[in-house]
């Protein structure tokens, strides 16, 4: 039994033969370097580690899985995703691109014309095109609606002036989507345009933001008089925020990551169950396995209450699915870390940019690097608020 | 459980609520306090003439041919409602037994005046001395030409005091360990029993129930003589989905009626339910309901299983899981009550007694941490 199905609708016999090519494509396609920085927990991979693996998915048909047929994707059933999803976790291959893959695809296959579909969607299939997002500013992160980037229609153009924030590999994209103040005389959710820009265009200075594990996958990206042309807008002026509030709640898929966290814990367990200097186990020491096994039941909840959450067919719970699943699930994904972390003791302390200790340091970087999960994409708190308001009626 | 229940299934569920719904307000589980008769015997007719009581068992028994689904799905409303009713005991425990273990004549002699409601049966093996470690049980069934008399002590037996028959393990060999152990069933009646009944804080009977060289035949023996440990896990195990179920109902109950409360009471000029640290307590609250539903059904559904390791894994993580979180939503609904939820005419507090109840029931998390522990595979996730 492969999950905790208990739905049955993952045991029909053609879905354990799709799993089954699942798993041996990536026994024969995954690229050793890049199975092993995502075994040490990095989703910070390169530009050209993406790209070679986004190739591979899509000589294979399989890019963008959760994509219909007609634009690339495979056309699969959601229970294919969700096999896809998990056997992909558990090789140790890539998450999908998050900004292009995820986000800036379907949104233009919902939301943009025939031109924006032609030109952009090809690049994100084959790799050979890499976006950023760029909505958070320095004062607009979970209030994003308060962002003040300027567009200033100018004829054919909007000439941009500002500054986005937190922008995730920037340095790179070779395309921004964004959000832009078109208008600030009325609400505030009013007067924001969609906007796709070359991260090429003059007028673009990118300034990279070093995180708590020493990482660079953040930037503050600077515009000065950037000029973007007006078929690069996706919708129409003014009513970007539908657009935005649609590609944030595409991520509904993974999102409690429950996939990345059961293989999170197999490691977990393994280091438990490595025999130590003194001859017995982590495992023996009745805290940790009492750590280890409640770890283990709450990601099982978690797991059973996505499959519960995520293949209802009632109206309305996905929307608070998607935020307790966030929530619930980067609480999970966060305590494993750290308790992996807790296990390879004062080793995964030393700091590898000034010691040359490569053994356990990878764990801290992680734990350090995943902090951010619950803080992007809407934080805890504000999943919360929705919560909140949209099931709770508070 | 909503998606993957049959239509018959959801039928079943409405039909049990709506029953609940009028007939069984809350005020019940408050009158029970001061009421000698907690639950009525004309209460049980109508539960069992609805099929409640038939629902999970086959036709052939005088069952409706349903599942442990059923079960679950009964066990849930009535935790919504607080309704004090043997059905635990005698549908759950003593039906699952019998179905499970018993031979097609005590199928036939018992199972089929379970499911009409004409008889009640209690299963009596935790011992004062034992708790629930059956290799410490120290009741026996001596061999007395060709039968048995047991002697021993049973505490908190559920509704032992409201059964016809009592289910009774007993060591029927000497010699240490739990490999010995047998269940036999004897009427309540029987000569050599002496009941002393307690009520509990949350409502529920149990009893602690004396035998005095009690007098039971070779047919009285459920399954075959020393198979009993191996019945009592079984039936242990559905004992704690079950009430992981039940949980589930109160947990539901108890967030809709703080719910509710948030959105009436006012203080400082404004709604409780208006202050964010109130509502992202209360968004923890529905999160935690949320998980705690879903282990439990996670559990329901592995008791379908041929399994055995996966049934103890999934019952034991649930029974874990849902244990600690009814403490947490029972006290943070009375919390967010305020004074009126420490008061004994509100329902609310009666939540929070029944949690605590059915966290101490059938294994504490102590006691499940360590069988889950025990049964921990280093190489696997969970049921991988």
């Amino acid at each position: 039994m492969a999950d905790l199905d208990v739905t049955n609708r993952l045991a029909a016999p053609w879905l354990g033969k799709f799993r089954e090519e699942v798993q041996a494509f990536l026994r024969a396609e995954l690229p050793e370097d890049i199975r092993l920085a995502v075994s040490a927990e990095r989703m910070d991979l390169s530009r050209e580690q993406q790209q070679r693996w986004q190739k591979i998915l899509a000589r294979k048909g399989w890019a963008c899985s959760g994509w219909p047929r007609q634009f690339g994707g495979p056309g699969w059933t959601i229970e294919q995703q969700y096999i896809f999803e998990r056997e992909t976790a558990l090789a140790d291959a890539p998450r999908p691109i998050v900004m292009g893959v995820q986000m800036l695809g379907p949104t233009l296959i919902a939301f943009g014309n025939q031109a924006q579909k032609d030109r952009f969607l090809p690049g994100i299939v084959n790799g050979d095109q890499f976006w950023c997002q760029g909505f958070s500013e320095p004062n607009a992160g979970s209030d994003l609606a308060a962002l003040q980037c300027r567009a200033v229609r100018d004829g054919e153009s909007y000439v941009i002036n500002g500054t986005k924030m937190w922008t995730t590999e920037a340095h790179i994209a070779d395309w921004m989507f964004g959000l832009f103040r078109t208008d600030g005389s009325g609400r505030k959710q009013e007067g924001i345009t969609f906007l796709l820009i070359d991260m090429r265009s003059p007028g673009i200075t990118i300034s990279p933001i070093v995180t708590i594990d020493g990482g660079h996958e953040v930037n503050q990206v600077f515009f000065d008089n950037l000029r973007v042309s007006v078929e690069n807008r996706v919708g129409d002026e003014n009513h970007g925020w539908n657009i935005a509030k649609h590609l944030l709640s595409l991520e509904r898929f993974g999102i409690a990551e429950v996939s990345r966290s059961i293989r999170s814990l197999l490691r977990l367990k393994r280091i438990a169950t490595e025999p130590r200097s003194d001859g017995g186990r982590l495992l023996d020491s009745p805290w940790f396995a009492r750590q280890i096994a409640e770890l283990e039941i709450d990601l099982m909840s978690l797991e059973l209450a996505e499959i519960r959450l995520l293949f209802s067919d009632e109206d309305g719970s996905e929307a608070a699915a998607a935020s307790i699943l966030k929530v619930r699930g980067t609480e999970v994904q966060q305590a494993i870390l750290e308790l992996m972390m807790i296990a390879l003791g004062e080793s995964a302390q030393i700091d590898p940019e000034y010691s040359d200790a490569e053994g356990d340091t990878w764990i801290a970087t992680a734990y350090l690097n995943f902090r951010k999960t619950s803080i992007y994409g809407g934080s805890s708190e504000v999943q919360k608020n929705i919560v909140s308001k949209a099931v709770l009626g508070l | 459980m909503e998606f993957w229940l049959t239509e018959e299934q959801v039928m079943f569920r409405d039909s049990v609520a709506r029953f609940l719904a009028d007939r069984h307000a809350i005020g019940d589980r408050l009158r029970a306090r001061s009421d000698a008769a907690a639950f009525s015997d004309a209460e049980w007719r109508s539960i069992a003439e609805l099929g409640w009581l038939a629902a999970p068992f086959p036709e052939a028994y005088g069952g409706i041919g349903g599942s442990t689904t059923d079960m679950a799905l009964v066990m849930e409303q009535l935790g919504r409602v607080l309704l004090p009713c043997p059905y635990l005991s005698s549908v759950v425990l003593g039906g699952t037994m019998l179905l499970h273990c018993g031979s097609a004549r005590q199928k036939e002699r018992f199972l089929a005046k379970i499911c009409a409601g004409e008889m009640r049966v209690a299963l009596a093996y935790a011992e004062s001395s034992a708790g629930s470690d059956l290799s410490r049980m120290a009741a026996v069934a001596r061999p007395v030409a060709g039968d048995y008399e047991i002697s021993g002590s049973k505490t908190f037996v559920l509704d032992g005091g409201l059964a016809d028959c009592l289910l009774v393990a007993a060591r029927s060999a000497d010699g240490p360990g739990d490999g010995r152990l047998s269940i036999f069933a004897v009427p309540r009646a029987a000569a050599g029993i002496r009941v002393e009944p307690h009520r509990m804080r949350d409502g529920s009977e149990t009893a602690t129930i004396h035998f005095s060289s009690v007098r039971a035949g070779p047919e009285d023996v459920i399954g075959r003589p020393g198979q009993g440990a191996e019945l009592l896990g079984r039936v242990l195990d559905v004992a704690a989905a079950m009430i992981c179920m039940e949980a589930v109902g109160a947990m539901w109950a108890a967030y809709h009626l703080t719910l509710d409360y948030m959105k009436v009471r006012t203080q400082f000029g404004q709604k409780i339910g208006s202050f964010q640290a109130l509502q992202h307590r209360m968004v923890d609250v529905y999160t935690q309901c949320q998980m705690a539903q879903s282990i439990a059904m996670g559990a329901v559904a592995a008791l379908e299983s041929d399994d055995a390791a996966l049934r103890t894994r999934m019952c034991s993580a649930a029974k874990l899981r849902v244990g600690a979180t009814a403490r947490k939503v029972g006290e943070e609904c009375v919390q967010l009550h305020g004074g009126i939820g420490m008061t004994r005419e509100h329902p609310v507090g009666h939540y929070l007694k029944r949690l605590n109840g059915i966290r101490t029931s059938f294994g504490d998390e102590n006691h499940h941490l360590q069988r889950y522990v025990a049964c921990f595979d280093p190489d696997n996730y969970a049921s991988r």
